[in-house]
């Protein structure tokens, strides 16, 4: 009689219920980013979303800078969607009426996004993305509002598709960049250098171009190059793992500290590492004391990525 | 503990969704295209072998992954200039005031629109038509007096220095730069500047 096999063995781990912490600091974080993203475009909600500003017209044409033309807003309609954006949104994090605030969520930001293209952004684009798959999750089972109306014992796995959909999420990201990348010119070009000085520029930035030498530029390609196309090697192999973890943690915040604007998106792609890949007991320790009705810490080690 | 009817006790709840069987296959489907379409939408338009087959409401958010691809050739910073009725000339106009969102920074909805719709007569058209009747209405100082007659778009194409050198991005008036880093984009016709300033300074 023979044991399983390698893949039968990896299939198993793959499909083994995961640690409910992971989904539940997703559902906390990512509206949470998402609207701190958005909040520079809700003080301006008139000229974002209604009438009061600039709208490009219909195109009349199939055109991936407008993929659906969506009309901008009488004012007080703009204001009311703005406020279910952002009640829906805190809800979603806070885990009250889970379904029905991640639901009212995703309809609202798919709403804006489409609606003004000029003001959409990676973090809009994947917020949608993000809050559709949360909605059609079961987040909110800890951590919860909702958790707290319950009560009974606190959950501490679930099934596994609902955090591998996550996982798989940001790896893949990183792969689809680096084919970009590498037939983009990171491989030969002298892209990060060539982007650093205009009004995306951070002091940060201007000290580092100030003090690092010629190489090392076109040596963070390199490296951030390698370390995208090999997503899926680096977060699969539990030897690199953590090393990835480190890498993406320090890749992303040079990011936000060097180019003004893309911060929100750092902290998105960070919180969304530190979620997905960190490990697992660390994060049911940290949300331990943060909240009653939090998954156990749980020290067997259980946590698998 | 030990003994083989304890054994599922012992094992930890575990949270399920709440679709039915049939929308989880639905949704993971749905999920597997999504990450497809995340990877083919970084490959040029043309080559993206999943993006002609698929909504383009869906391949728009699966275009999300392919940021900074290549090296800036320049750096780019789009400036618009509107047609004073009253000087008779161009003059630079303060595009922050129409364009309230992230004022100094590429984010800026004017910006974006010179890098979406620089090519684009029909957007730029609506938008001369949409600032002559902004200009005309209420609005906080924007650098240009009295009634305008059309507008001037332009980008900058400022030299990307080389390594080493480097200044803090400070925005000059365009009146400070030559003419060999000011590319022009759209400008109104003659006739409608003159048709919309008739009788107005």
């Amino acid at each position: 009689m023979t044991g399983p096999t390698i893949t039968e063995r990896l299939w198993a781990r793959f499909t083994a219920p995961q640690p409910l912490v992971r989904l539940e600091l997703i559902r906390i974080l990512v509206p949470a980013l998402v609207l701190l993203f958005l909040s520079s475009r809700m003080a301006h909600v008139d000229d974002w979303i209604g009438t009061a500003g600039f709208h490009v017209p219909d195109l009349g044409r199939a055109d991936y800078r407008q993929p659906l033309f969506v009309p901008p807003l009488a004012p007080l309609v703009a204001r009311g969607l703005i406020s279910l954006l952002v009640a829906s949104g805190l809800g979603l994090a806070a885990g009250a009426w889970t379904r029905i605030s991640g639901a009212l969520f995703t309809a609202s930001l798919l709403y804006v996004d489409l609606a003004d293209r000029l003001s959409e952004f990676t973090v809009s684009k994947l917020g949608v993305v993000l809050a559709l798959a949360l909605t059609l999750s079961p987040a909110g089972a800890a951590l919860s509002v909702d958790a707290l109306r319950r009560g009974g014992p606190a959950m501490r796995l679930v099934s596994a598709g609902y955090v591998r959909a996550f996982q798989l999420l940001i790896v893949v990201f990183y792969l689809g960049s680096g084919i970009a990348k590498w037939r983009g010119d990171w491989p030969f070009g002298d892209v990060i250098w060539s982007q650093i000085h205009d009004s995306y520029q951070t002091v940060v930035a201007y000290g580092l171009a100030k003090v690092l030498p010629a190489w090392s530029w076109p040596t963070f390609q390199l490296v951030t190059l390698v370390y995208e196309a090999g997503a899926p090697i680096w977060f699969f192999a539990p030897a690199t793992r953590p090393f990835a973890l480190a890498y993406g943690l320090a890749m992303h915040l040079m990011i936000g500290l060097m180019f003004g604007p893309l911060i929100w998106f750092s902290l998105l792609m960070m919180s969304l590492l530190v979620a997905c890949f960190a490990p697992a007991t660390w994060l049911e320790h940290v949300t331990s004391r943060f909240a009653r009705g939090a998954p156990a810490t749980d020290r067997s080690g259980r946590s698998s990525a | 503990m030990r003994g083989g009817g304890k054994k599922k006790d012992l094992e930890p709840a575990v949270v399920r969704g709440f679709l039915p069987r049939w929308g989880e296959i639905v949704a993971g489907a749905v999920g597997v295209l999504y990450l497809a379409s995340l990877v083919t939408g970084s490959f040029p338009r043309s080559k993206d072998p999943l993006g002609s087959h698929l909504p383009a409401t869906f391949v728009h958010f699966a275009q999300a992954a392919g940021l900074f691809p290549n090296a800036a050739e320049a750096i780019i910073d789009y400036r618009l200039e509107v047609w004073s009725c009253r000087a008779r000339a161009f003059q630079e106009l303060d595009t922050r005031v129409y364009f309230p969102m992230r004022p100094d920074d590429k984010e800026n909805r004017f910006e974006r629109l010179g890098f979406f719709y620089r090519h684009d007569a029909k957007v730029l058209s609506t938008l001369d038509e949409w600032l002559a009747a902004a200009h005309d209405g209420p609005h906080v100082p924007d650098g240009v007096d009295g009634p305008i007659g059309g507008i001037r778009l332009s980008s900058l194409r400022l030299p990307v220095p080389p390594h080493g050198e480097i200044e803090r991005w400070n925005p000059r008036p365009l009146t400070e730069l030559p003419a060999s880093v000011k590319k022009r984009w759209y400008e109104t016709p003659p006739a409608v500047r003159d048709q919309r300033c008739a009788g107005r300074s």
